[in-house]
């Protein structure tokens, strides 16, 4: 029987592993996109996101488009595997 | 455990949800260029099929294709979704745009004396011209694993040599109808359902 994960079981963090998992492996998501679509503000999405990159989950890469900073952010191998595991549970809860 | 049950469900809409928003946010921007390529398309052929002087079209056509690339760089600098396969894309068009320069040079001085006699030159000129891009959409389709961009390409492909026999007098407005208007209505249809 698959386990809850708390990390992502948050409801923010997982809305943000949900974003994430619907790209294509590699693929990274700009910070101020993943703000709007998880319903965030900055400071709270920036904490959530320093949680799930010091469990492994995702990678974060800042960089300079043009002149401007901006913040990408993809979900790494232990992630997508934890993510998985996460919805294996929810709905092992839902059947049981 | 009846609570632990509706939180799990809670967590599985809410997973269904922001994946629904995530698909229909990263559908906005291949709208966008292809609402952005419609228009280059339809300017481009209504004024090569009315123009007065149908000497100036080759400018026409490098200022269009020029706004329109210049467009495409800035939008998709302003892509949400950053992939790996960006700058493959990017080069793969450098590398038709430059195919095509050397074709659209090495035959100008024939199309060019030809057209004279034989009109129908130009517009088999035009059309391999046309069919560069749609090339690169369907390599673009295959790496991105899209079937409407692979469909788009072929379907317009297909309106291009058709119209070289259906309408050969009509020929660029049969272009700007059927290929700019097929980009545009993909364009349409796809920012529809990324509402």
């Amino acid at each position: 029987m698959a386990a809850l994960d708390p990390t992502i079981h948050q409801p923010i963090r997982l809305s943000i592993m949900a974003a994430l998992m619907a790209l294509e492996a590699r693929e990274q998501m700009d910070f101020t996109s993943l703000r709007e679509l998880v319903q965030a503000t900055d400071g709270n999405l920036g904490a959530h996101l320093q949680k799930l990159e010091d469990a492994g989950y995702i990678a974060v890469e800042k960089t300079f488009v043009g002149r401007k900073p901006r913040t990408f952010v993809a979900v790494t191998v232990k992630g997508r595997h934890a993510f998985q595991q996460h919805v294996v549970a929810l709905r092992e809860i839902i059947g049981g | 455990m009846e609570a632990r049950r509706e939180d799990a469900q809670e967590s599985l809409e809410r997973i269904e949800e922001v994946t629904d928003r995530t698909r229909k946010l990263m559908m906005q921007g291949g709208a966008l260029l292809f609402l952005l390529w419609g228009v280059v398309w339809t300017v481009g052929f209504v004024v090569t099929q009315f123009a007065p002087q149908p000497q100036y079209c080759g400018s026409v056509w490098l200022i269009v294709v020029a706004v329109g690339v210049i467009a495409t760089i800035q939008v998709s600098r302003r892509f949400p979704i950053k992939s790996p396969l960006g700058s493959r894309i990017g080069f793969l068009w450098w590398g038709a745009y430059a195919y095509a320069a050397l074709w659209i040079a090495l035959l100008w001085p024939f199309v060019h004396v030809s057209s004279q006699a034989e009109p129908q030159f130009v517009r088999h000129y035009g059309a391999i011209a046309s069919t560069i891009p749609m090339f690169v959409y369907v390599v673009m389709g295959l790496w991105l694993g899209s079937r409407v961009l692979i469909g788009v390409a072929l379907a317009i492909t297909a309106f291009t040599v058709a119209g070289l026999f259906v309408l050969p007098q009509w020929y660029w407005l049969w272009m700007a109808v059927m290929g700019g208007g097929t980009l545009l209505g993909t364009g349409l249809v796809i920012r529809r359902k990324a509402r």
